[in-house]
């Protein structure tokens, strides 16, 4: 670790960098081209944006906090009622850090390979709460400046002694709704230290009731099954897939999971390259397939998989309900059954101990 | 261990006797280059079978061809069931023979037969999820999931609708099944390659087991099913990353791949994705999330 001293003083540079007052300054020193919005709600068309961004560190922070801005303005623009923004959206923060640019430039693969004892979790306890804080400023000032929905995207920080991957929900007056900790890792989030969460959530607003789980959390059809009878009806995932783009592969997260419990999802994607991870997907907005034109379960999906951009659709809640309540195939239940198996079944079966790591 | 599967459609099936029957799956089993391990027939195939047999009657609607064949169907599935019995005998072969429907007291199951290559009975399998179609015909949920320990490997078999419901798929894994046979009958209306994408298809990527599903292509009492029969497989094995080994056009007679269990464990050593299960997290929800939808915690 940095020697204490040093520690201390870029830790209180970074909090100074991004102090509340400093955002709130600067967005609210922005004019807005949608002054005066009010937002009308019709649970037959709600309107979702899906964020793919481009990954840029950013050494000065207002530059992120004009990147994101710039985002919700085009989102609002197309009269949206939620905009969703990718998982780890506050990597692009850790441009702050002194020589990580150098680092990134290189090409380098590796965090842990360039800094000696210090591990991407002693990285993420330093630099965590400040990036943390400065997300939760920036993105509360946005949704209460535009008057929309936003999901955040996730941000990797500490909470206590744990560190998680964690999503936030922003109400159009800017108070947090809520937040959702990523429940299932991936194995590199496994081996740098992350803590799982235990718990889902759902939120009732008047757009619907949503919920954001994590990334990997969108392979299992548990994460959806549990949420869809919590009462979700817009299920919103951020991701950030370190892997060439693949039709087949890429296919595997959200797209399935709301063909199966029927609800909206919406995938907002991080792209681009940073320390040798690769970061490839397409924003989408998805629907069961009897709800979308062509029958193919998507309301609309980004053309790139590296770019910026943004994807939007309408959602009809109401048509969603019809549908559960009359679809051929699903919409039964055998409770006798998963009294039988659950949650037996998964203790009798061996799988990597959701070990508690602390921060250290 | 390499092994050979093939999925029949039934499609064209002209025959009208057990006889003819047992010839047309022969000649189709002959067709296939290599000698196949394991055949999987499709869902309502003993419906069919009685239906071109003439051991129901030729009603005009597809409720009530059902409805006929349930007035018959001891005869019809002990006949049907010798019918495999000795296909299973002279091919050499494992069968998965359909579906049945089959009485037990006042309630009716669909059911799937396992036999092995002697014609011996490995079990059955009763259909767990209903479809809004077989809730009208008064079709009961059976209760209990089994994997077969055979020569060729552990076996499940989802049934029918079950294909839709990912519990049931997860509970096999779950239990060990490497390859999961896939009887299944969808309706021409609703039938689709992105329709099946989100059935087996879907199972496979998020189980990693091997699944050979049959598709009835038949017309019943004036009900149309037709849909691709097909042989999967975790993507990163197979050719494109498709997760398909074999996929048959609509209506293709049969289709037959290879499933290599080396790849497969392979694949599942480089991407162990049953062992991030957060099992922690689930125990707070299973099973009584399902006994009351909506009354848990909405912030």
């Amino acid at each position: 670790m940095l020697s204490s001293w040093k520690e201390r003083l870029l830790l209180h540079y970074l909090f100074w960098k991004t102090r509340s007052a400093r955002f709130q300054r600067y967005l609210q020193g922005k004019s807005s081209v949608v002054k005066g919005r009010e937002m009308r709600i019709d649970r037959r068309k709600i309107r979702a944006v899906a964020v793919q961004q481009k990954l840029e560190l950013y050494t000065e922070p207002l530059h992120y906090a004009e990147q994101m801005r710039l985002q919700v303005e085009k989102a609002v623009q197309m009269e949206a009622h939620l905009v969703v923004f990718p998982e780890n959206n506050g990597i692009q923060l850790l441009g702050m850090l002194p020589g990580i640019k150098k680092l990134a430039g290189k090409g380098e693969t590796s965090l842990e390979g360039r800094t000696g004892q210090l591990s991407v979790l002693d990285v993420l306890c330093f630099v965590g709460p400040v990036i943390e804080k400065a997300a939760r400023t920036i993105f509360s000032l946005l949704a209460a400046k535009y008057n929309v929905y936003i999901m955040a995207g996730s941000f990797l920080h500490p909470d206590g002694e744990k560190v998680v991957n964690r999503s936030y929900l922003f109400g159009p007056d800017g108070n947090l709704l809520g937040t959702q900790d990523k429940v299932h890792l991936f194995p590199t989030e496994q081996k740098w230290g992350i803590n799982s969460g235990e718990r889902f959530h759902v939120f009732q607003t008047p757009i619907g009731n949503l919920s954001m789980p994590v990334c990997m959390d969108a392979t299992y059809f548990e994460t959806f099954r549990i949420l869809q009878l919590m009462g979700a009806e817009i299920v919103m995932v951020p991701i950030a897939n370190a892997e060439p783009y693949h039709f087949y592969l890429a296919l595997r997260g959200i797209w399935p999971r709301v063909q199966e419990t029927l609800v909206y999802g919406i995938r907002s994607a991080l792209v681009g390259s940073f320390l040798g991870f690769n970061f490839t997907g397409k924003a989408g907005i998805f629907a069961p397939i009897d709800l979308t034109p062509k029958k193919d379960g998507i309301l609309a999906e980004s053309l790139s998989h590296i770019n910026t951009d943004l994807v939007t659709a309408d959602l009809d809640l109401e048509a969603l309900h019809e549908l559960r309540a009359a679809h051929p195939y699903l919409g039964d239940k055998n409770p006798e059954l998963y009294e039988k198996y659950f949650p037996g079944i998964y203790l009798n079966h061996s799988s990597n101990d959701n070990q508690d790591r602390d921060c250290p | 261990m390499i092994l050979e599967v093939m999925a029949l459609s039934l499609s064209d099936a002209s025959f009208s006797s057990p006889l003819e029957y047992e010839d047309s799956v022969e000649r189709i089993a002959g067709e296939v280059q290599m000698r196949a391990d394991l055949a999987v027939l499709p869902a309502y195939s003993a419906l069919l079978f009685a239906w071109n047999c003439s051991m129901i009657k030729k009603v005009s609607g597809f409720r009530e061809a059902v409805l006929s064949y349930l007035d018959n169907c001891e005869e019809v599935n002990g006949e049907f069931l010798n019918s495999h019995i000795k296909l299973a005998k002279n091919l050499n072969l494992c069968i998965i023979s359909g579906t049945t429907l089959e009485r037990e007291g006042r309630k009716i199951y669909h059911t799937s037969t396992a036999l092995d290559r002697k014609g011996k009975v490995l079990g059955k399998q009763r259909q767990t999820h209903l479809s809004a179609l077989e809730q009208g015909l008064g079709i009961c949920r059976g209760n209990e999931l089994q994997v077969f320990n055979t020569d060729l490997g552990r076996i499940g078999i989802v049934v029918g609708n079950d294909a839709w419901y990912p519990e049931v798929s997860r509970i096999l894994a779950l239990q060990g099944a490497e390859i999961i046979c896939h009887p299944g009958a969808l309706d021409t209306d609703h039938s689709s390659s992105w329709r099946q994408l989100s059935g087996m298809w879907r199972e496979v990527q998020q189980n990693q087991f091997f699944c050979v599903e049959s598709q009835l292509t038949a017309r019943i009492g004036g009900e149309s099913f037709s849909a691709q029969s097909a042989v999967h497989a975790p993507c990163e094995m197979t050719e494109g990353k498709s997760g398909y080994l074999a996929l048959g056009k609509t209506g293709q007679e049969w289709v037959s791949a290879h499933l290599d269990f080396t790849a497969r464990e392979k694949v599942i050593q480089n991407y162990p994705l049953l062992s991030f299960l957060n099992r922690e997290a689930y125990r707070h929800y299973f099973p009584q999330i399902y006994a009351s939808i909506q009354k848990q915690e909405v912030k």
